[in-house]
């Protein structure tokens, strides 16, 4: 199953990838974003639909030990920030748990997540 | 794919760096993946400090939101982890570092940014093929207090956004 899908405004589609490789700098971006699907790992879709920007991104985790050895803890969260009328929704879906958390973040707090911008999708 | 992750160790006054080390065991000798039980800190005294970094190769746009703390591990008596998350590599040791106890929880993990900053701070495929974390800075100090023997083992965690 694909990571996520978008739906633009011309309604074609773009499909995801894995977590590994998430297709998302594959969107285009000369389309806009009328929806977005995110197939959360129960099976069930996040819709997130109306946003002027649209930004995903994976968290990875790695430990290392004393006393021991370092190994792979692998995806952690899948993270969504999404912009609409002056306002940032983040979305970080855990993928152990599937807990979905959202937070509401101001321009400034988003500046820090250092998001690159030429990765922003756009939206309506 | 995705990014490769491997944890790197500098050591020596010229900056030897090995690759894909296995531990960041603490001990009385300059050294990556060190046996503790041949290299043991004296009760009272301080490991010498360990400078680790992440490496990033292979298929990755960028990397960004760098943090790293102990997540697990716990400390015996008057044993403490001090670490820090910036500055340039100097010849590891055992004085004290002066750096701040290590975080034990995500939220309170220390941000590492990248070596070489990109315009906005992260780490990006765009130029090269891949990209180092700053220097983390360790090291392992005990008091007078700390019952002698073996440590307790601990996990150190470091965590990022990738895509």
């Amino acid at each position: 199953m694909p990571l996520f899908r978008v739906i633009f405004t011309d309604n074609s589609q773009h499909l995801g990838g894995n977590l590994s490789k998430q297709n998302w700098v594959t969107i285009p971006n000369d389309k806009k974003i009328k929806a977005l699907l995110y197939n959360l790992p129960t099976g069930d879709h996040l819709c997130l639909e109306g946003y002027s920007k649209y930004y995903l991104e994976v968290e990875v985790s790695y430990s290392i030990m004393s006393n021991g050895s370092s190994n792979f803890n692998g995806f952690t969260k899948t993270h969504l920030t999404v912009k609409r009328n002056n306002q940032y929704l983040k979305y970080s879906i855990d993928l152990k748990t599937s807990a979905i958390e959202v937070k509401v973040l101001s321009e400034t707090q988003v500046n820090e997540l250092k998001l690159n911008p030429i990765y922003w999708r756009r939206g309506v | 794919m995705s990014a490769t992750f491997q944890w790197c160790e500098s050591n020596g006054v010229g900056e030897t760096e090995t690759r894909d080390i296995s531990n960041v065991n603490f001990g009385n000798v300059d050294s990556p993946n060190i046996v503790p039980a041949s290299h043991p800190i004296n009760v009272g005294e301080n490991s010498f400090c360990k400078y680790i970094r992440g490496l990033f190769t292979g298929d990755f746009t960028t990397i960004s939101n760098i943090k790293f703390w102990k997540s697990s591990g716990d400390l015996k008596t008057g044993e403490t982890i001090k670490a820090s998350a910036y500055g340039d590599y100097s010849a590891p040791s055992a004085d004290d570092t002066g750096d701040s106890e290590i975080p034990t929880t995500e939220e309170t993990a220390l941000l590492v940014l990248a070596e070489e900053l990109e315009s906005n701070g992260e780490i990006s495929n765009e130029s090269s093929s891949s990209g180092y974390t700053a220097y983390i800075r360790l090291q392992n100090q005990t008091t007078i207090s700390t019952p002698a023997g073996s440590a307790n083992q601990k996990e150190f965690t470091i965590s990022y956004d990738e895509l």
